[in-house]
């Protein structure tokens, strides 16, 4: 069985990670490669670099930026901004890149993922799906960060995308962004629902509660992917997967040295500190760092 | 410091692997001259995409004499990832009808349709390990690495020393000698991935 896939997703301004809060507010977190590197220590699945203004500013995102990133790289490796062409693609590729977003060219021309899809592979084309929740239980989407409304459905416009040839979904609940406040599992289910293909959701996390929340009300989920969350929290990618694991065991991958096994954890998702005694004990232990 | 040579025959990510060699403090190279297959410690077969067009590619660089002498003849260690696995079958049933390299037994066949089993299987799996396999050599039995693959080779040898599970178990990994291959991206398997290509640096 494949296991279920805890993503990280860096949102890029101007080459920077940038903390985004509702598609309006961004603050700087770090450079690129330094965010891969940390994120892929700490057993991160999949990496997803966004360049949120690329299509706005009628560029690709930067592929030496991708080449950089990558050298620290070693999961699968998804690129996204501004991308519409073969020859957008093929460059992305050739810098390290795996997989591909799609977001506005697909809004603008539904035919560009079949182009690509034919010359790639489904799998290595994955359509963004940007989602608004209004009231009572009706959601719409947007594209070009939010700027930009369209007309149809999200479980619509998920199932052209399918049938044009995408090898994977990813929903990003736009007014979640940055909230904390957990994942819209009514949208993911209905869009899980709607398509034969893996579904990544994003936006909302701020808990590893909320990753277990999410996987067990939609038992469909393929991935699950978070930015600020895994930012500002050490070992956070480790911790939710241990957290993950003690609930719903193999379904998930925990390869990384640091397992937190032995941890308990509050209702919060949040470590419990050890007891007096362990700590105690634990001062003369040592730990060597694992050299492969 | 072992130097390995990753071969570029226009299909697919050799920066990836070159990353991954360089981060163990391998050699790594990426070239498609003979020559430089001669000089270096060992030969790696990168490759995503299609069957045909890689065995294509590989006749029209006029890689697959050098490679078979260098490799069965001389005995040079050999990494296949991937499409680098299939390519060492007998043929491919993958659009249309190819020949391969026939350096091991068995053809490569589409992946059986399988309830709750989506094709292509794409993402992180648990491979199951033979306890003699010298690439798994001091992993963790439930070691998970990344697939991506529509195909597989269909082969029930002793040389099969990895199955992964895709509804039924099929070849996540041969080894055969100098020979050695795997269906997933090791280079893309993290921590597992980097443990497997040590042991095979080990090796050479």
């Amino acid at each position: 069985m494949v296991k279920k896939r805890i993503i990280a997703s860096l949102t890029v301004k101007n080459d920077w990670v940038v903390q985004s809060i509702g598609f309006k507010k961004f603050l700087p977190v770090g450079t690129v490669p330094v965010c891969v590197e940390a994120l892929n220590h700490w057993g991160v699945d999949e990496i997803v670099i966004l360049d949120i203004t690329a299509s706005l500013e009628k560029r690709t995102i930067n592929e030496k930026l991708v080449q950089r990133a990558c050298e620290k790289c070693f999961v699968p490796l998804t690129v996204g901004g501004g991308i519409k062409s073969v020859a957008d693609v093929n460059r992305l590729l050739q810098a390290g890149a795996d997989k591909v977003v799609l977001n506005h060219a697909a809004t603008c021309d539904h035919q560009v993922i079949t182009k690509l899809a034919n010359v790639y592979g489904s799998q290595c084309i994955i359509a963004n799906i940007d989602v608004r929740a209004l009231d009572k239980n009706q959601y719409s989407c947007s594209t070009l960060s939010n700027t930009k409304e369209l007309s149809e459905k999200p479980e619509n416009l998920a199932r052209i995308y399918a049938d044009a040839g995408a090898g994977e979904i990813l929903v990003n609940s736009i007014d979640r962004d940055g909230m904390k406040q957990g994942f819209d599992c009514r949208l993911i289910k209905n869009i899980v629902t709607a398509v034969d293909l893996p579904v990544i959701a994003l936006g909302g996390a701020g808990s590893p509660i909320h990753f277990l929340e999410l996987l067990q009300e939609v038992e469909g989920i393929s991935g699950i992917a978070a930015g600020n969350f895994f930012h500002f929290f050490e070992h956070s990618v480790t911790i939710s997967k241990a957290i993950l694991k003690a609930e719903i065991g193999q379904k998930v991958r925990v390869d990384s040295y640091a397992d937190y096994s032995e941890h308990k954890t509050d209702k919060l998702g949040r470590l419990c500190r050890f007891p007096e005694e362990v700590l105690l004990n634990r001062f003369f232990e040592f730990y060597p760092k694992e050299q492969i | 410091m072992k130097s390995v040579i990753i071969i570029d025959y226009g299909m697919g990510n050799v920066r990836s692997v070159w990353n991954a060699f360089k981060s163990l403090g391998a050699q790594p190279k990426i070239g498609s001259d003979p020559e430089d297959f001669k000089r270096s410690d060992a030969i790696v077969l990168p490759g995503v995409g299609a069957f045909g067009e890689a065995m294509k590619n590989l006749r029209s660089q006029n890689l697959v004499d050098p490679l078979r002498k260098l490799v069965l003849g001389e005995g040079k260690p050999f990494l296949g990832i991937c499409l680098g696995l299939q390519l060492l079958a007998e043929d491919s049933e993958e659009l249309g009808h190819h020949s391969g390299l026939s350096w091991i037994k068995g053809s490569i066949k589409g992946l059986p349709q399988c309830k709750g089993h989506h094709i292509p299987h794409v993402g992180w799996n648990v491979v199951e390990q033979e306890e003699d396999s010298i690439l798994y050599k001091n992993l963790p039995a439930q070691s998970s690495f990344y697939f991506d693959h529509s195909f597989y080779l269909g082969s029930e040898d002793e040389i099969v020393k990895g199955r992964v599970d895709v509804g039924k178990p099929v070849v996540a990994s041969i080894e055969s000698k100098n020979v050695f291959a795997t269906q997933f991206h090791p280079e893309k398997s993290q921590v597992s991935g980097l443990r497997l290509l040590r042991n095979f640096l080990n090796y050479i």
